[in-house]
C-alpha cells in the first residue's frame, strides 16, 4: 500500500510550479495578441492575372447570356470563392443580378465584407467584377425567383442609398436574425423575405426574417470547434463575432447561419425558385447539385 | 470525514491534482476572442481588393485591330518607379494603347519598343501575349458593360480596381 512520499510530493511541487509558469506565459501571450486581432486584418492587393481574368469574363458571359434567355428583372448568382467543402457547402458567396439596374445590365448588386474592418459595404458590380475575385473555382449558379417576388426586389435593388433591410456591422457568422450584425448571405435573404408580401413594404429586418422562417426557412449549422476559436483568436482578422450567439451555441460549438446553401434550399422547397442553371468547372450540369 | 465528492481526487497523486486544476483553471480563463479562425469560415464575402489591373480598356479602333487579327507591336516602354508604361500598337491601323507592367515582368520578359505581341482570341475578348506570357486581358464590347465596380453605401465611385 502506498503511503505519503515526501520526494513525490517535491517532485508534484515542482511540475505544478512549472505548469503555473507556463500558464502565466501563455495568458501574457494571449492578452496582448487578442486585441490586436480584434483589430482586423488589412488585405493584401493582389493583381489578377489575365489569364484569371479572362476566366472570369468567360463566367460573366456565360451568365449574361443565361440571364438574358429569361424575361426576369433580377436573379440570384452565387459564386464559389471559399472552399467550404470541409462543411459540406459548395457557394460561399451570393448575391442579386438585377438586370435594369443604372450601373449596366446585370449589374450585381452584393453585401461584401470592407477589407480591413468589420464593416461592410453594399456594391454595385459588374458581373466580370463579380466573378473576378480570387475564386477558387469558376462555378456558377443562378436562381431565378418567383416573378412577383422578382418584381418587388428588383423594385427594392435599384436604389439602395437608404436601404432599411441593411446593417453595417458585417459578421461571418451573423446570428440568423441578429439586429446587431449581418453578412452577405442574411441580406440577401431578408430582401427576398421582404419581397414576399404583394402589398404590404417590409422594412424592418426582424419582420422580414421572421417572414423567411414563417415561409419555412431553416439555417444551416456550422461547427466550429472551441479550439479553432482560441487558434482563430491568435491568427485571425475581426469579422467573425462569436458572442453574437448565445452562451449555449458557443459552448457546443453548432452555429447556425444563413449558407448559400440554405437559401436555395429554402426557395426550392418553398416554390420561391421557379428555374436554375449551374455550372461546374465549366461544364453546364444537367441538374443543379445542393449548394 | 474528507467530502465524498473529493474523495476521488485524493486518490490522484498530487501533481495530477494540480496539474488538473491548472488545467482547468486555464480553460476558464482563455476566453475565445471574436475574431476569424483560419480554417473556419462558412463563407468569404470580402472586398478583397484584388486589382483588375491586368485587364486594359483600348480605343475602340484597337480593339477592331484585334477582331481582325492584326499584328501588334511594342512602340514605347516608358519606366516610373516600379511600374511601366508600355504603348503597344496595331501594325498599320494607327490605334495604340498602354498596358501598364511591373518593372520585373518586362525585364523578364525583356520588353523593348519593336518587340512583337501576340493577340489570341478568348471568351469575352483576348490575351495579349509576348513570349507566351500573358500582358494582359482586353475585354471586347461585349464584355467591357460587364467590367464596373461602385460602393453603393458610400456613394462614391472606387476604382475600377476594386472588385469583390
Amino acid at each position: 500500500m502506498s503511503g505519503y512520499d515526501p520526494d513525490d510530493e517535491r517532485r508534484s511541487a515542482r511540475v505544478a510550479a512549472s505548469l503555473i509558469g507556463l500558464m502565466l506565459v501563455a495568458l501574457i501571450v494571449l492578452m496582448s495578441v487578442a486585441p490586436a486581432a480584434n483589430a482586423g486584418t488589412p488585405c493584401e492587393t493582389r493583381t489578377m492575372t489575365p489569364a484569371r481574368i479572362a476566366d472570369a469574363a468567360r463566367t460573366a458571359r456565360m451568365v449574361a447570356e443565361e440571364l438574358d434567355r429569361h424575361d426576369a428583372p433580377v436573379a440570384l448568382v452565387s459564386r464559389v470563392g471559399t472552399d467550404l467543402s470541409r462543411h459540406g457547402l459548395r457557394y460561399s458567396h451570393t448575391g442579386f443580378a438585377v438586370r435594369d439596374h443604372a450601373a449596366g445590365r446585370w449589374t450585381v448588386v452584393h453585401l461584401l465584407n470592407d477589407c480591413s474592418s468589420d464593416g461592410s459595404g453594399l456594391y454595385a458590380q459588374g458581373l466580370v467584377n463579380f466573378f473576378a475575385d480570387d475564386l477558387i473555382e469558376q462555378d456558377a449558379r443562378i436562381t431565378w425567383l418567383e416573378p412577383g417576388i422578382a418584381e418587388r426586389l428588383a423594385a427594392r435593388l435599384v436604389d439602395l442609398r437608404h436601404d432599411p433591410l441593411y446593417t453595417p456591422r458585417y459578421n461571418l457568422i451573423a446570428r440568423p436574425g441578429s439586429a446587431r450584425y449581418q453578412n452577405s448571405t442574411a441580406w440577401v435573404l431578408e430582401h427576398i423575405a421582404a419581397s414576399i408580401p404583394e402589398r404590404h413594404r417590409t422594412t424592418d429586418r426582424a419582420q422580414a426574417y421572421l417572414l423567411a422562417q414563417a415561409h419555412g426557412f431553416e439555417p444551416d449549422t456550422i461547427r466550429i470547434a472551441y479550439s479553432k476559436r482560441i487558434v482563430g483568436g491568435l491568427f485571425g482578422g475581426a469579422h467573425l463575432v462569436f458572442t453574437d450567439h448565445g452562451v449555449g451555441t458557443r459552448l457546443g460549438g453548432d452555429y447556425p447561419v444563413v449558407t448559400v446553401r440554405a437559401i436555395l434550399r429554402w426557395l426550392n422547397a418553398s416554390d420561391f425558385a421557379t428555374r436554375e442553371t449551374e455550372w461546374r468547372r465549366g461544364r453546364r450540369m444537367a441538374v443543379p447539385g445542393p449548394g | 470525514m474528507p467530502s465524498p465528492l473529493l474523495s476521488p481526487l485524493r486518490l490522484m497523486p498530487l501533481r495530477y491534482r494540480i496539474a488538473a486544476a491548472v488545467l482547468t483553471l486555464g480553460c476558464l480563463l482563455i476566453k475565445p476572442v471574436d475574431a476569424r479562425p483560419a480554417d473556419a469560415e462558412p463563407g468569404a464575402s470580402r472586398a478583397s481588393e484584388a486589382s483588375l489591373a491586368a485587364s486594359v480598356e483600348v480605343p475602340i479602333a484597337a480593339v477592331s485591330a484585334l477582331a481582325a487579327g492584326s499584328e501588334f507591336v511594342v512602340t514605347g516602354v516608358v519606366a516610373s518607379g516600379t511600374v511601366v508604361a508600355v504603348t503597344v500598337s496595331a501594325v498599320g491601323v494607327g490605334a495604340s494603347f498602354v498596358v501598364y507592367l511591373s518593372v520585373e515582368a518586362v525585364k523578364a520578359l525583356d520588353l523593348s519598343a519593336g518587340h512583337a505581341l501576340e493577340a489570341v482570341a478568348v471568351s469575352g475578348g483576348w490575351l495579349l501575349m509576348a513570349s507566351g506570357e500573358a500582358l494582359c486581358f482586353i475585354a471586347d464590347e461585349t464584355t467591357r458593360i460587364h467590367i464596373h465596380s461602385r460602393e453603393i453605401t458610400s456613394l462614391q465611385l472606387t476604382s475600377p480596381e476594386r472588385v469583390s
